[in-house]
Formats: C-alpha cells, structure tokens, sequence
C-alpha cells in the first residue's frame, strides 16, 4: 500500500483561499474515516494529526465527524420484547419436536387426540346397538313367537311308492345282442309282488321279455304305501347290467 | 509486559474459538440447551441489528425469530469457516434485506391513522455514563440527549442500506473491517468505502437536522444543509 502524503497548510494559506480545501485536505477529509478507526498506519496518523493541527477547516470537519461517532455509541440497543428469549426457545423446541417425531410418535399423538375419542363413542354406539337389537330379538320371541303347529298337520310324506327289497334268488345277468339298458314300468300289489310289467325302452324280443318276467317274478318289493296301509303301486325298474352275446 | 498481554490475548482467543466450537458442535447435535445458550447470548445484538436494518423495527420480533429458526436448520452446514457470531449477523442481515424487499412492496403503500410516536424507543431511564455529557445533567440536558438519540436513530433509518449495515456493524456491534467483509461478503476496500461514505452521510444528515433545530452541533464550516448527496452503491 503507497502511504499518503499529507502535508501541513501554512494558516495564511487558507486565508489566501477563503475556506476553499487544498488537495492536501481533501486527501486528509478522505481518511478521516480510516483515522477515527485508528485504521492508518503511525505515519499517516502523524501526518494527518500534524495537519489538522495547522488547519483548523480541516479540525473543525474531523470535529463534527467525532461528533457523529460520539453520537453514535451513545444509542442504546433497542428494547427487546421480555419475552423474545422465551418466544424463540419455544419456537426452536417445537421446530425440534416437529424434526424428531416418528411416524409411531405421530400416530400416538393422532390416536390420543382423535381417534380414541372416536373410538369410545363407536364402542358405546356399537354396544347401545346390540343391546337394542338382542332387546328386540328377545321381546319378539317372547311375545309374539309363532305357534308350534307341526303337530296339526296332515303328513304329506304318508304316500310312498313301491321300493324293491331284494330277490328271491340269485340274480342273473339278462343277456341279450344290443348293448343298451332295459328300462321297465312294472305294477306291484300290496303284497309287494309284480302283476304286471311293460317294457318302457331297451330290446322287446321274446328272449329278454322272458327274462325279465323271471327276474321280476323273482324280485320282492315293499309295496306303495297311503297313510300307512299298502296299496298297489308303479314303480320303474332300470337293468344296466346287461351281459352282451358275442 | 507487553508480550506477555499478547500471550494472554492469544491464549483468551484460543479459549473462546474452543468454547464456540463446542457449541455448535452441541447445537449440531440439536441439544435444546446449547440453543439455549445461543439464544440468551445473541437474541438481543441480533434483535438489534434486525431492528436498525428494516424499514418498520415493529417487524424486529418477528423476524429475528426468522434468524433462530433458520440458525437451527441449517446449522449442520455451518462449516467453521467463519465465526459463529459473524455467521449469525450474516444471516440476520440477510433475512432484514428479504424483509425490506418484502416491504417495499406490500406495506410501503399502507397508510397508518397512528402517527408514529417520537419517543425514546427504549422506555429506560437514563444512563449518564453512556451519554456524552458529564455526571450530573440537568433534566433539560437528559431531554436534549433523548431527542439527539431519537434524532441519530432517524438518521440512520435514512441512510441507504448498504451503507447503514456497514455502519451499524462497525459503530454499534464493534465488528472489524475484516469480519463486517465476511458478513457481508465484500472485500475490505468495499467495507472501507461503504464505511466512509455511510459515515460522512450520517454526518450530513446529522448536519441537516441540527440546522433544521438551529443547533451547530454536527455543522461543520463547510457543510451547508442542501448540499448532501448520498449515493447508494451499486450492488
């Protein structure tokens, strides 16, 4: 840094001029501010004091701008609000509790404030419901239950058909040339005893109605049923197992 | 004798980087008592910097919360390169120039039915010492001193705002040239410039006002009240 020439002004100098600045004191008026920081190296700062010693314009500026400093390290710091220290710790604690809480923190603090709440309301409502509706159930069996009426009614299930039982001998296989099942609408009396018979589907040959009529004369049924008393009956009969010649 | 100061100096200033260091390395923790600390330590110079940086200082609470908050996010990325004091006045300072914005473009326009109040702002009682008067001023006198303060406080309000932050750093928080550099994040030249400039502007309106009450505290010879001009810098 090229240190600053300052030099001191001869008082009829100034008079000579009025109170025009030399360029002498504009270079000092513009390190005033370096100078009232102490911010000039001892050189400057002798020089400098050695000119406002010689020239009282000059003396009278860094006077008046002493003045401003002096004026300014007489303020005082604003009035804080009491409560500012308080205020921005709370803010900090609670910009710190919103930063840590997990996402089980959170789901506790929304169960305590809304859902158990919430949940003691639907538990009494769902509890007031059921004892409504038992209450209800109960009152309407109790009062007005239906009547046992069962035991008045004409049993549909008294008429029963004929139902083979088994066969007087061994069975045989009918054996006949088609491959296909012989399907009978044979008539039982109330002894359970086939009377009569028609072949409804399958061979009708004279050879298969022979067996079929021994096979039948040989069957035993449990006769149709009205109210308990046997009666004749139709009951269909259906051979599957049919021996094929050949 | 006198290296042996220096030792003590050096010895002081070591104690106090370690002391801050365990602090933030607390605050990086997120220990709520180190934030604490911070808070009584530094809530009331920073208030007072937002204060003197905004437009409308009701606004000052408010946004030195702003300064807390955003003190707590993001100090893990505070690295040590600067101070953590002056690290906290950039911010501060950072957030007052978002306010002003803020300002200039929704309140400015407002009109309030309430004529500010020309009081002391601070509501104490006074202290002589901290005046530049003697012990022992007359009633008048610490009515005079009042009015000068309030008179400065207005002053300084008028000064641009580069300018004002600059002096309100060096005069009243007693920041080095080297460290108002850091905060604001200009070399030395421009805080020397800043400062000089702020400086003979507070002056000239010192100067104004003082002609304006017939008072020649801050005239100087060659000052004329309609002569000032300050020039806000170009940012």
């Amino acid at each position: 840094m090229t240190p600053k020439i300052f030099r001191p002004v001869n008082p009829e100098q100034h008079q000579s001029i009025g109170i025009q600045s030399t360029a002498g004191c504009q270079s000092v008026r513009a390190s005033f501010s370096d100078y009232l920081d102490g911010a000039v190296s001892g050189h400057e700062m002798y020089a400098i004091n050695a000119h406002l010693e010689s020239c009282p314009p000059c003396k009278d500026e860094f006077s008046s701008w002493r003045k401003m400093q002096h004026a300014l390290t007489s303020l005082r710091p604003p009035k804080v609000p009491d409560d500012m220290a308080l205020r921005l710790r709370v803010a900090v604690s609670q910009l710190k509790a919103k930063q840590e809480s997990r996402w089980s923190d959170r789901f506790a603090v929304q169960w305590d404030n809304a859902i158990r709440p919430l949940l003691i309301q639907a538990s009494a409502g769902f509890a007031g419901t059921i004892v409504l509706v038992g209450s209800m159930i109960l009152l309407l069996g109790m009062v007005a239950a239906p009547q046992a009426v069962m035991a008045n009614d004409v049993p549909l299930g008294e008429m029963t058909s004929p139902r083979y039982l088994y066969s007087a001998a061994n069975e045989r296989p009918i054996v006949t040339g088609q491959d296909t099942t012989i399907v009978i609408d044979a008539s039982v009396n109330a002894k359970g005893q086939v009377y009569d018979y028609k072949i409804v589907s399958g061979p009708e040959s004279a050879e298969v109605q022979h067996q079929v009529a021994e096979q039948l004369m040989l069957s035993v049924f449990e006769p149709a049923r009205v109210f308990g008393a046997p009666v004749r009956g139709r009951v269909i009969i259906t051979f599957a197992g049919i021996s094929v010649r050949g | 004798m006198q290296a042996g100061t220096r030792m003590a100096d050096v010895a002081s200033a070591i104690g106090i980087r370690t002391e801050e260091a365990s602090l933030v390395a607390e605050l990086k923790a997120g220990s709520e008592e180190a934030f604490g600390r911070l808070i009584a330590q530094y809530h009331q110079p920073i208030y007072s910097l937002v204060s003197r940086s905004l437009n409308d200082p009701a606004d000052a609470a408010d946004i030195t919360q702003e300064v807390f908050i955003k003190v707590f996010r993001s100090i893990r990325g505070f690295n040590g390169d600067a101070s953590l004091r002056t690290w906290l006045y950039r911010i501060a300072l950072h957030e007052a120039s978002n306010q002003r914005r803020w300002w200039s473009r929704h309140k400015r326009q407002e009109i309030t039915i309430d004529a500010p109040a020309e009081s002391d702002e601070t509501g104490e009682s006074f202290s002589l010492g901290s005046t530049l008067t003697h012990q022992g001023d007359s009633p008048f006198d610490q009515a005079a001193q009042s009015e000068l303060r309030v008179q400065v406080e207005a002053c300084l309000r008028e000064l641009p705002d580069a300018f004002r932050a600059v002096v309100v750093l060096r005069e009243l928080e007693g920041f080095s040239y080297e460290e108002i550099a850091e905060i604001l994040d200009v070399n030395i030249g421009t805080v020397k410039s800043r400062l000089t400039r702020g400086r003979a502007g507070l002056r000239a309106l010192l100067g104004e006002a003082a002609a304006q009450r017939g008072s020649s505290r801050f005239m100087s010879p060659g000052h004329t009240p309609m002569n000032r001009t300050i020039v806000e810098p170009a940012r």
